[in-house]
């Protein structure tokens, strides 16, 4: 097996070291009614060059979309990923090392990750944020376990504009927990029902959550939700699921946000089929102490030299334990390595340049389909970002049958998530990687599926 | 370039050879004015961003953020990466970790464009590969368990943990029950009491026995109505198999609660043990770990779930089901479930490592795995015995376990046999864990090591063995030969520096 190197001379002289006859005497523990016999259920062992081919025929019935081609969003945006990303990412001192635990041998994942934690509180407006979470969702599921620990509140209040995805995963972490959910239905206005919110929020509410943009791409009335957590003593946390958006737009942290959820795998990732994405967590300094997950911070060795290091262990399982404030061990860290690099190499002018890009992108494409008779733009009164909705006056399920005739993929069928109400409602976004040829042949072959 | 780093920066251009260490963040470099993309219009009209946004909620430039060009960042990064230790550098004993090699061809295969480029958000079809091959992969991962249903959702070992433990909770409540109790060895992984407090369980430890396995007895007379199940790493953290398990499980199916496995150390006995003959009714594992996908410096890794038919009800949504005409498709339809747990399907691109390194090993390679660990781990034992303490001299399998009792005597710890065995050449094994070991070493050598290399390894550990004796200060001197000297982890925890945002970082000291 080319992946151990142990010759048989060597397992001998092993053996007469250790001073056993067989390397089978080592597992006299395992009692022979706990053997493994599951031999026939494995595929027989390949080669390199057969295992190219064996991954060409599952690649084969994959059916992918040219990235120009695909107009999904929904929490994950195509985007084009400059080249030295990929060239430096690959360079395995990055991606074959383990949790840098041991910092005099780990500095080059621990800057990196101190990178990281500096772009994502420039980017939310925040005063720091942590290393990395599995995705936003399990990010936004740990903002509303830490709202309760620094407010001792148990009730989140939801607007159902935030990623079904999100909020279905919040659900599950907090399923058997003291913590319950309750929603904002603001699906028939496409924004944040603040009246609502108002009349829902009360002094056992931890957290008021909002994802701005929208789910539906709106962006919504930050300063409001703000105002209406000041009443009842709530923070206030907003997800972000395109932080992209956040190179032109005014950040979360502006507008008082406690904490910023979000994705981060726009910079630096492909899409990966949803896995791996990242998760952004930032929040407020006086809280580091009640953060989930990995943090690195700055100090010095031995000799003054700045140094970076894990820190804040005591929050964390190995420490903590039982009462830590998450279980999280591994994160996403070579993602948010990616999406560090990609970031920097964007830059103070790139950031902006890039978000500016995918409007203009998002605003040729909206400003095109809704010159289409009988196609109308769903937005919000403060804009839209690189995302909309539009209804349609065909099924939108139909109508993505048919893009897909034509080579494109649409939008996402909003029914899926919000109901018949939505059945010809599509949510549609438009990135850097999509130019006018590319946005007119999608409007073409859209006029062409309606007719 | 901010004038107070010019020392700095200069000093790592001027360097004409070896390995630059000095290298300051990004935030540190470049010079307003330089970009590291550039980004055209491609033909789409100009806008302006205020006509469909208003003004109060625009930004303007990020002034903190870098101006950078392309040769400057892949420098930074390069230098940066320089600074690490990877599996690729050298040998990395990080007990509990299974640092084995990551095979370079699947990498190539995981990110080729077939995959990576796909939505999540296509229909199922148009994703047919990749779900046979998650579909495939977990079949091949229920065969190597013996147990019968998978879920690959989980994003890491601890996700996967957390969401068998809401599995068993949502099996109790599906009796009408509500426990209130996860047992736990006191040899456990931290992450097994902080995971037992999502579904809302109190951690309840279990004194281990004077051999360092589950005392049964004990067990027993804990072990009521109340308890949801028992949480045991097999081989444990001290590096012995459990020889009682099927006792163990006994006794909790007969108070109505589980056994759960956690699969950190499954490499010990992979393609050797069957986890459900032990009793095990649901585990995760590590694909980060048995299976050989790259950790990433801290992610991203995968933490399937697998479990007895008995749970196939509860799985995290979605699950991997067939249609009539037999394709693969995402099944949200599933009323008992415990919810999703990942926003879309677990770490895709993960997984499909790992389904490409079981195509290379098959069932006699998983046999060569296991005991071609438990050979080395043995063979640094027996080297090593005498020399360093070994607080439960039973039968080792893929890692062992020391302490630094003999070195204690003479003002050596743990922390400076770790350090020393860095300017050796070496990564330092998992330390002062498990904690019922007062100055653990946890060393796990995997299958992928050649003899040459634990011998030097040996011979290292050795050496720092005598120099505890002869000259204790060289060893609290080490590390000297890092990009760092000791880092001062106490100074970070008190005064918490997070984020980049002085302009003047402390000027390192004279060379």
């Amino acid at each position: 097996m080319r992946y151990i190197p142990l010759t048989e001379a060597e397992r001998s002289k092993a053996l007469e070291v250790i001073g056993i006859d067989d390397v089978e005497d080592l597992f006299v523990d395992i009692k022979p009614n706990e053997r493994w016999s599951g031999d026939s259920e494995l595929p027989a062992p390949l080669d390199e060059r057969s295992l190219v081919e064996r991954f060409e025929r599952y690649g084969a019935k994959n059916r992918p979309i040219k990235a120009s081609r695909l107009f999904l969003g929904g929490g994950l945006y195509p985007h084009y990923v400059p080249a030295l990303v990929g060239h430096l990412l690959g360079r395995s001192e990055f991606y074959s090392a383990y949790t840098p635990y041991q910092p005099e041998v780990s500095q080059g994942t621990l800057t990196a990750i101190y990178e990281f934690q500096t772009f994502c509180a420039l980017l939310t407006g925040m005063e720091i944020a942590n290393g990395s979470m599995y995705d936003g969702a399990s990010a936004l599921a740990e903002a509303l376990r830490m709202a309760a620990r620094v407010t001792s509140r148990k009730k989140a209040l939801i607007c159902d504009l935030l990623s079904p995805r999100w909020r279905a995963v919040a659900k599950t972490y907090l399923k058997y927990s003291d913590m319950s959910i309750e929603l904002i239905d603001s699906s028939r206005n496409g924004v944040f029902d603040a009246g609502r919110a108002r009349e829902l929020i009360d002094e056992e509410t931890a957290a008021l959550v909002l994802q701005s943009p929208n789910f539906f791409g709106s962006i919504e009335d930050l300063r409001a939700a703000r105002a209406i957590c000041d009443e009842q003593g709530a923070l206030l946390i907003v997800g972000v699921s395109e932080m992209v958006s956040l190179g032109a737009l005014k950040s979360p942290g502006e507008f008082g946000a406690d904490i910023v959820v979000a994705n981060g795998s726009s910079f630096g990732s492909p899409l990966n089929y949803g896995g791996p994405t990242l998760g952004v967590f930032a929040s407020r300094k006086k809280w580091a102490r009640h953060f989930p997950g990995r943090i690195v911070g700055a100090t010095h060795d031995r000799r003054g030299r700045k140094s970076y290091t894990l820190t804040l262990a005591t929050r964390e399982q190995h420490i903590r334990r039982a009462s830590a404030t998450s279980n999280i061990c591994t994160n996403q860290a070579l993602v948010a390595t990616a999406a560090t690099i990609h970031m920097a190499a964007l830059g103070r002018v790139g950031l902006k340049a890039l978000a500016e890009r995918n409007h203009r992108a998002a605003r040729y494409l909206a400003d095109s389909l809704s010159r289409i008779p009988r196609c109308e733009l769903k937005v919000g009164p403060l804009g839209y970002f690189n995302e909309f909705a539009l209804s349609t006056p065909m099924k939108a399920s139909e109508l993505n049958a048919a893009l897909i005739e034509r080579g494109f993929s649409g939008g996402i069928d909003l029914s899926r998530y919000y109901g018949d109400r939505f059945d010809s409602t599509l949510l549609l976004t438009a990135t850097e990687i999509h130019g006018k040829d590319a946005i007119d042949d999608f409007v073409a072959a859209l006029k062409g599926a309606l007719k | 370039m901010k004038t107070e780093n010019k020392d700095l920066n200069r000093r790592a251009e001027e360097a004409i050879s070896g390995i630059l260490f000095d290298e300051p963040t990004v935030f540190e470099k470049g010079a307003p004015g330089r970009v590291g993309v550039d980004i055209d219009a491609d033909g789409l009209p100009p806008v302006d961003i205020t006509e469909t946004i208003p003004a109060d909620y625009a930004r303007g430039e990020i002034e903190e953020a870098p101006s950078l060009s392309e040769p400057e960042l892949v420098r930074h990064y390069t230098r940066l990466s320089q600074h690490n230790f990877g599996i690729d550098s050298a040998f990395y004993p990080l007990g509990s970790c299974t640092m084995k090699y990551n095979p370079k061809i699947n990498e190539t295969l995981a990110s080729g464009k077939v995959f990576a480029s796909l939505h999540p958000e296509q229909p199922d079809f148009m994703a047919r590969g990749t779900l046979e091959l998650i579909d495939d992969l977990s079949r091949w991962l229920c065969a190597l368990t013996g147990l019968d249903v998978c879920s690959t959702q989980p994003a890491a070992g601890a996700h996967g943990e957390m969401t068998a433990l809401l599995m068993i909770a949502a099996s109790l409540a599906k009796r009408g029950e509500r426990r209130s109790k996860i047992l736990l060895p006191d040899s456990s992984h931290g992450t097994n009491p902080a995971s037992s407090a999502y579904p809302g369980y109190e951690a309840k430890t279990l004194p281990s026995g004077p051999d360092g396995r589950i005392d049964i007895d004990k067990l027993r007379a804990m072990t009521d109505s109340s308890v949801a199940a028992l949480m045991v790493t097999n081989p444990n953290t001290l590096g012995l198999m459990e020889t009682n398990l099927a006792e163990a499980a006994r006794i909790l199916h007969e108070a109505g609660g589980y056994l759960y496995l956690d699969g950190a150390n499954l490499n010990a006995i992979v393609g050797r043990a069957n986890l459900r003959a032990f009793g095990v009714d649901i585990c995760h594992l590590n694909a980060h770990k048995t299976f050989s996908t790259p950790h990433g410096g801290g992610g991203p890794g995968a933490g399937p779930v697998l479990a007895t038919k008995e749970f196939e009800p509860f799985l995290p949504t979605p699950v991997i089901a067939r249609s009539k005409d037999g394709q693969p498709r995402l099944d949200y339809d599933r009323p008992d479930s415990i919810g999703a747990v990942h926003q879309h399907y677990g770490n895709v691109a993960v997984l499909a490592r790992a389904a490409a390194y079981i195509m290379s090993m098959g069932a006699d390679g998983f046999k060569e795995v296991s005991a071609t660990a438990a050979l080395n781990a043995n063979y640094i034992k027996a080297r090593l015995r005498g020399r360093y303490h070994l607080p439960y001299d039973q039968n080792a399998l893929h890692e062992v376990i020391f302490s630094d009792k003999f070195q204690r005597a003479h003002g050596v710890s743990t922390l400076d046999i770790a350090k020393a065995l860095i300017d050796r050449g070496f990564h330092p094994p998992t330390i002062y864990f498990p904690l019922i070991v007062k100055g653990a070493m946890m060393i796990e050598p995997t299958e992928t090591e050649t003899l040459d290399t634990l011998d030097r390894f040996v011979e290292a550990m050795l050496e720092i063995a005598d120099l505890a004796e002869r000259d204790p200060d060289q060893l609290k001197k080490a590390p000297l030969k890092a990009s760092r000297e000791r880092v001062d982890e106490t100074r970070a925890a008190r005064e918490p520096d997070l984020i980049y945002c002085c302009p003047a970082p402390t000027a390192p000291s004279d060379d």
